[in-house]
């Protein structure tokens, strides 16, 4: 069996105001190439979970095992080289006058020579097609634009692990589309994607794994065709599946064991 | 985001973006000093704020929200009497803004000659306030070191005082002044003045 | 850093003009009597209700600024202070070679128990104001709503920027920004977290500011107050008492200059 990429063991915890537990002992492994989506209701403990994997939180107890090292001891800036994590919010991250310097940040943050620098932005603004946005101020930008821009400030240094916190939110269809063909290059290179969101749809399209939590547990681990299926996980979880998948489960009641994950499925299941 | 054709220079909205922008001025010295606290930096940088709503709003915009977070700062912390202070503090937003409207506090010569102004009168205004609140020294571990240093040599307290914070206050308000002009710098141009002049779209 | 407390204390349950009318006649007491005893009784029942109201934790950081005064003033004062003569005033002790005066010691007296027994017990009293309840106080006083709500608000945008700031030092730091090495690492760190905050907000500004705008704020007729103060039985002796310390305190000020009256309570120097 390959290593984890992502390994956690028996992990709790414990918010100090207020004296929350917000993990309660939970194991997880991720491997190279999933894309694993972590959904579940506000305050499940998937925030805190992913804040883990690169070092922003420390365990309670338990242990954080990145790239098969124990991260005990290992700075932020050590976690997130290998774990690279894009906020929520773009205007949380945006602070250089140009979006070249913006892509520019993290590479010299790292140490990268002036040559690998180049590289990596080249790469990055033919992938995302930025190339015409270099000069352009961020924060001029529109919510997608600078979506974009933030993720690709991360992809810039091609972090082994990619964390994508709401990745969807706000964002329009030429966005998701970028987004979507951004998380398939990860897998097709063994690299791993995480993402938090409430967008069943789009975690049921592009997911390989959905891990549901609730009130900071792991409720469940399976592939999304199976993972829609049990009715008392998703109420604990208080996630619904995408409308697609209800309307398949709706009338077989979940018999055949999987559910259609999207219309293209669907209309081939019924065809 | 947009929102950039509204006229934010005179009228009414100029008077809402007036009770936004004073207390954003106000959280903008308290973070200042929260940020620098939680970096551990040997300095408190509580103008920032007062610097950069000047520079933006105008000059009595920004002295009020100096002022204000001198209050504010007073009654939070109990500490009633350091309210003096703000005095400093208009200056400071005083200063700045009318640099700032006259086009004067766009390059480095410009930020060096606001840091001078600001400092000086800082220590003009701050050492008398510190003689009638402290009795000359306060909780400022190198202000009264180099009191003490000054005193050894011959001058008395009142002076001393005086002498201690003008390098306090230009090193202080100095990178306050630069940091503020750096982060103007990198505000897109819609943002770095509200005071004046329809924007465009 | 204000916060409504939920205990149902007498000090929460005091309204805020009450409190105000207190504060202002206890500084006035405090800064024109100049009574060692009352200073000091200030500064003891204050910790006291500081610790009955389990707000310790908050007024550490007061208590670790009065300490670094306390050394301060009177390691300094008592060396140096403007009024020592060194040929007659008598030496306390000596330290390290050099001599502590008494007058020294008096001198940083005057200061030291101005400042301490207000910290002690104006932060018990601010912390316990309720901000909504103050912002209606303000306005039933006459001051207008504008005003009224540029204070007020001070206080909410505090908190929200620290959340901001919390964020975006965590997204930084995700992109590798060093915050922890040398003075020069961490003073670079500084800018790349104060812009995004600064900006974040200035954007927020733009359309808080037509928000606002759209829903009235500008709007010519007076504006309703809705929200209703309890009164507290309390209130009116609270009130009294800090009018009657103000007005002594002045009157007994005004006498002694005038010398009229010795300075029978005064004695801090």
């Amino acid at each position: 069996m390959a290593e984890a990429v992502i390994r956690t063991e028996k992990l709790v915890h414990t918010y100090p105001r207020g004296n929350v537990t917000a993990l309660k002992g939970v194991d997880l492994e991720i491997y190279a190439g999933d894309v694993v989506s972590i959904v579940g209701q506000n305050g499940s403990g998937k925030t805190t979970l992913v804040r883990h994997f690169n070092g922003l939180l420390r365990p309670t107890s338990g242990k954080v095992y990145l790239l098969g090292e124990d991260t005990t001891g290992q700075t932020v800036a050590q976690m997130s080289r290998k774990c690279g994590y894009v906020f929520q919010n773009p205007n949380h991250q945006i602070f250089c006058t140009t979006v070249e310097e913006e892509l520019m940040v993290a590479p010299k943050n790292f140490g990268f020579t002036p040559q690998e620098a180049k590289e990596s932005l080249d790469r990055v603004c033919q992938l995302m097609d930025l190339g015409r946005l270099l000069q352009k101020h961020p924060m001029t930008l529109d919510y997608t634009t600078k979506k974009i821009v933030t993720i690709a400030s991360v992809l810039v240094f091609r972090p082994q692990v990619l964390v994508l916190d709401e990745p969807t939110g706000g964002l329009d269809e030429v966005g998701r589309r970028m987004l979507t063909k951004i998380i398939r290059m990860m897998h097709e290179e063994r690299h791993t994607v995480v993402i938090i969101s409430h967008d069943m749809d789009y975690v049921a399209e592009n997911s390989s794994r959905v891990i549901a939590m609730a009130q900071g547990e792991i409720l469940s681990d399976a592939p999304p065709e199976r993972a829609f299926l049990d009715a008392g996980i998703l109420a604990r979880a208080q996630i619904e599946p995408p409308q697609i998948t209800q309307l398949d489960l709706a009338l077989t009641g979940g018999r055949d064991g999987s559910a259609a994950l999207s219309v293209e499925q669907f209309i081939q299941k019924y065809r | 985001m947009a929102m950039n054709t509204v006229d934010s220079s005179k009228g009414r909205l100029r008077s809402t973006y007036v009770a936004i922008m004073i207390p954003l001025g106000v959280a903008i010295n308290y973070i200042g000093g929260t940020i620098a606290g939680s970096l551990g930096l040997p300095i408190y940088l509580d103008s920032i704020g007062t610097v950069i709503v000047a520079a933006i709003m105008g000059p009595w915009v920004g002295a009020t929200s100096g002022v204000l977070y001198n209050v504010i700062s007073g009654l939070t912390k109990g500490n009633i009497l350091s309210i003096l202070f703000g005095l400093c503090n208009i200056g400071s937003g005083l200063i700045v803004g009318y640099m700032a409207r006259y086009k004067k506090f766009n390059t480095l010569p410009h930020v060096l000659i606001a840091t001078f102004f600001v400092a000086l009168w800082n220590a003009i205004i701050g050492a008398p306030i510190a003689m009638v609140v402290y009795g000359g020294v306060d909780g400022n571990v190198g202000t009264n070191l180099m009191i003490v240093g000054l005193q050894a040599l011959g001058n008395d307290l009142a002076g001393a005082a005086f002498l201690a914070r003008i390098p306090v206050n230009l090193i202080d308000k100095g990178i306050a002044c630069f940091i503020a002009w750096g982060i103007l710098k990198k505000l897109p141009e819609n943002m770095r003045s509200l005071s004046g002049g329809r924007t465009k779209a | 850093m204000l916060q409504q407390r939920n205990f149902p204390t007498l000090l929460t349950r005091l309204t805020p003009a009450p409190k105000l009318w207190f504060a202002l006649g206890l500084t006035l007491a405090i800064i024109l009597v100049k009574n060692l005893w009352f200073d000091v009784a200030v500064i003891l029942i204050s910790t006291v209700m500081i610790v009955h109201e389990k707000q310790m934790m908050l007024f550490k950081l007061i208590l670790i600024t009065l300490i670094v005064l306390f050394f301060a003033m009177y390691g300094i004062h008592g060396a140096i202070a403007p009024n020592i003569d060194p040929a007659v005033d008598p030496v306390m002790f000596e330290l390290f070679g050099i001599p502590y005066y008494g007058a020294g010691f008096a001198y940083a007296s005057r200061f030291y128990l101005n400042v301490a027994p207000l910290m002690c017990a104006l932060f018990l009293i601010f912390l316990s104001i309720d901000m909504t309840d103050l912002g209606v106080t303000i306005c039933q006083a006459g001051i207008s709503y504008t005003a009224m709500f540029t204070f007020i608000d001070s206080f909410q945008v505090i908190t929200l920027l620290k959340k901001d700031m919390e964020q975006i030092q965590d997204a930084q730091r995700a992109r590798g920004l060093q915050t922890e090495g040398n003075l020069i690492q961490r003073f670079r760190a500084f800018v790349p977290i104060m812009v995004p905050v600064v900006a974040n907000s200035i954007i927020k500004v733009q359309d808080q500011a037509v928000a606002m705008d759209t829903k009235g704020f500008n709007s010519d007729c007076k504006k309703t107050i809705y929200r209703e103060l309890t009164p507290c039985k309390w209130d009116p002796l609270c009130k009294w008492l800090g009018i009657a310390m103000g007005a002594f305190a002045i009157a007994y000020k005004v006498l002694v200059v005038a010398g009229v009256i010795p300075a029978l309570f005064t004695n801090i120097i």
